[in-house]
């Protein structure tokens, strides 16, 4: 499988680029409970290494795993590392998660580049078995499927005939359906994991799942973000409350989503919006002819959104 | 057999005896019905044996011919109490009396009587504990035909020099069973799965003989070496009821059929060479090659799984002791840690045979120890070390040089070429053609 990185240029993917940043807005609510800090980060890199730069700029953590499953680019990982602090691991997912030590907890983004599968869904089984309470998993997948055959294959793909696959939700855009059919399945896997953890435990050594992220964008492909934290049951009434993850809007507990867009401004439309925000009502820009609807993408992401030419050295 | 129609609104479920002879019977083969019956003089021997944990001097005798199956032991015998009270009910009271050994393996209270049923039309059975003895002799087809759930027991007394144990001997022989029994193979299947079920408990001084022939102990053994280093991992579970202990490595022999997950519950095997979803291999029928299928590359590798409890009734095994419950919330539990363990272990395993370098592996093993697998160091990780063969041999290389700009634009209108690139392939090709010749 070709590495995304090679068809796309990574920085040139904004709506990637906001969504990374609104993850790191959840991390910060975690650290107000937990001594985030001490925790190891593990991803999947591609030569521009984007989520690594922002963890480690934004959250100073000194313990960083990067997986990167194509063969043979190791030199040009290494070339392209940005800091000291991040180990390199050639292989896949599959064959390198269980290698790693989970003596601290951890926060762990598998941001795959293709769609759900079992070897996937294995990954997962793995860090809901051994990841330590505290520790954040992220899981994103390309969901760029749809139609009944795009179901028959899911369930092939991911070999079991009994999952919910192909629900009907009514209440969902038909392009997003096939995006909620694979959170329902991830979701379900979660809690079996978490019930297989607890069943052998005494009730004060109990975890628990607390959602925190279900983002949906498009860049080239329709992705599908979904994680949270795991944590001792007992945490929810001690440390969870700490965490004030109410008052970051972009988290989303359930099956809600919150759909990433990006908007198409003008570096003077951007500042000009700028000084009327933050605003209970999205701005009128008749006058100055701006489009309503980028005006009304721009107030949903504007903290995240670059206000001039970023570049990543 | 139908009641009599009842004034009241009750219906009869009575059960039947030959309807539960048969379900108790049904779907369980011959030699796992046998194993199961020996369990029960190891229980024996385990309540005997005390603190020590030492079975020496205790020893089981089956013998068998067409006509009669017998097991005798002195493993301690059948309390008379106990006899009368809970030994040939089926199944278990929930009663201290009645509980199961401690660390024992008897566990549904129903072995002995599968095996009584499963075998043949006639039993005996003669035990002799602390003073006491008695003689259950029973015709199952009489007794089948008559009303009670009882079975008729003698106490004659004990004669010395006897020791304290049982012994089982059935007659009259099912036709099918006697079929069985009189293969010439039988009997060398039956000691491989007394061996490989009960081998741990001969590796500790229990003496089990099949028609005189002793079984051999069966440990299992792992290859441990600086360049193989097992994962073993430990845990304490169900609150400590039960101590859990993974181990997976290489075996010695690249043997297929013996490669795979072992899982004993109290020292007991219940699976053996499992290659299957159960214990974390991919669907055969599966297209998806990530998760490993099992496949003759693996064929080295070995994964146990010792589960350990006082109480046999928090372990995940089935009611014949020949399978897995996957019901079972340890068993849910340890899966995921088995496939985790397993697969860098099995990365590996498929790189060397990538990169022909299968004889790096036999060259490991075969240089390595064996040892005993619950023995080998705690490590979350298995290890396999080998040099990794390069998949390409470089054939071309890269020179680099600098040099003042006003010279290589003369030398590249004296060549008749454009870029720097081939100035110095043109320099090179010219010194190497006069130089170094062909």
């Amino acid at each position: 499988m070709v590495g995304s990185f090679e068809t796309i240029n990574f920085a040139l993917r904004p709506t990637k680029s906001i969504e990374r940043k609104m993850i790191v807005e959840g991390l910060r609510a975690v650290a107000r409970g937990y001594a985030l800090d001490e925790y190891r980060y593990v991803g999947l890199a591609s030569p521009y290494f984007q989520d690594f730069s922002l963890i480690h700029r934004s959250l100073d953590l000194h313990d960083m795993v990067s997986i990167e499953g194509q063969e043979d680019t190791g030199a040009r990982m290494e070339f392209n590392r940005p800091f000291a602090c991040i180990t390199l691991k050639e292989g896949m997912t599959h064959d390198v998660l269980p290698q790693l030590t989970w003596e601290r907890p951890a926060i762990v983004w598998l941001d795959y580049d293709d769609g759900l599968d079992k070897a996937k869904l294995e990954d997962l089984d793995l860090l809901l078995s051994q990841l330590l309470p505290g520790s954040v998993f992220l899981l994103t997948f390309s969901v760029h499927r749809d139609g009944q055959a795009a179901y028959e294959r899911l369930a092939s793909d991911i070999g079991a005939p009994d999952y919910p696959v192909g629900g009907d939700y009514p209440d969902v855009e038909s392009v997003w359906k096939y995006a909620r059919a694979v959170y329902d399945i991830v979701n379900e896997r979660i809690t079996a994991g978490i019930d297989a953890r607890n069943g052998v435990q005494p009730p004060e050594s109990h975890i628990a799942y607390r959602q925190m992220y279900h983002f949906r964008y498009r860049d080239s492909s329709r992705m599908l973000t979904l994680g949270g934290l795991l944590h001792y049951t007992s945490d929810a009434e001690t440390i969870l409350p700490r965490c004030r993850f109410e008052i970051v809007d972009e988290l989303r507990k359930g099956a809600e989503a919150l759909e990433v867009k990006s908007p198409k401004l003008t570096n003077r439309e951007i500042r000009f919006l700028d000084r009327l925000l933050p605003h209970n009502e999205t701005p009128d820009t008749e006058e100055e002819g701006i489009p309503a609807e980028e005006v009304e993408k721009y107030v949903a992401v504007y903290r995240y959104f670059p206000a001039f030419v970023e570049a990543d050295f | 057999m139908t009641a009599p129609a009842a004034a009241d609104d009750t219906v009869n479920a009575d059960p039947s005896k030959r309807f539960f002879i048969e379900m108790l019977t049904k779907d369980v083969n011959l030699a796992a019905a046998i194993s199961d019956l020996l369990d029960n003089s190891v229980d024996g021997a385990k309540r005997a044996s005390g603190p020590t944990g030492t079975f020496t001097g205790k020893w089981v005798h089956v013998t068998f011919s067409e006509e009669s199956f017998t097991v005798t032991d002195n493993c301690g015998g059948i309390p008379l109490d106990i006899a009368k009270k809970y030994a040939f009910r089926f199944g278990r009271e929930d009663t201290p009396d009645d509980s199961p050994v401690p660390g024992g393996v008897g566990r549904f209270g129903v072995g002995m009587k599968r095996a009584l049923f499963k075998i043949g039309d006639h039993f005996l059975v003669r035990s002799r504990n602390a003073g006491t003895s008695f003689e259950v002799d029973v015709d199952v087809p009489a007794w089948a035909s008559h009303g009670t759930w009882k079975f008729p027991l003698v106490t004659p007394t004990p004669t010395p020099p006897d020791e304290d144990g049982t012994t089982v001997h059935i007659t009259e022989v099912h036709p099918t069973v006697k079929q069985v029994l009189g293969t010439g193979s039988f009997q060398a299947q039956l000691t491989a799965d007394v061996r490989s079920k009960l081998g741990q408990y001969i590796s500790k001084g229990l003496e089990i003989s099949i028609n005189g022939t002793p079984v051999q102990s069966s440990v299992p053994l792992i290859c441990l070496s600086s360049h193989t280093k097992p994962a073993h991992v430990q845990e304490s579970i169900v609150g400590g009821l039960v101590d859990l202990r993974i181990v997976a490595g290489l075996a010695q022999k690249r043997h297929p059929a013996s490669a795979g997950w072992y899982v004993y519950c109290n020292e007991r095997l219940i699976l053996g060479a499992d290659r299957t979803p159960v214990t974390g291999w991919g669907d055969p029928s599966d297209e998806e090659r990530e998760v490993p299928q099992y496949h003759n590359d693996f064929a080295w590798f070995r994964g146990f799984v010792f589960l350990t409890s006082p109480r046999p009734d928090q372990l995940p095994w089935n009611t014949t002791k020949t399978a897995l419950d996957l019901d079972s919330e340890i068993y849910r539990y340890i899966r995921p840690k088995m496939q985790a363990i397993m697969r860098p272990l099995l990365s590996e395993l498929r790189r060397a045979a990538r990169e022909q370098a299968s004889e790096q592996i036999t060259e490991i093993v075969t240089s390595a120890d064996e040892v005993a697998a619950d023995s080998v160091p705690l490590a979350a990780v298995a290890q396999i070390i080998r040099t990794t063969r390069a998949r390409t041999v470089k054939t071309e290389t890269n020179i680099l040089y600098q040099r003042p700009l006003t010279k290589v634009e003369r030398a590249k209108k004296s060549l008749g070429v454009t870029s720097n690139r081939a100035v110095g392939e043109a320099t090179f090709e010219y010194y190497y053609d006069r130089e170094c010749g062909n």
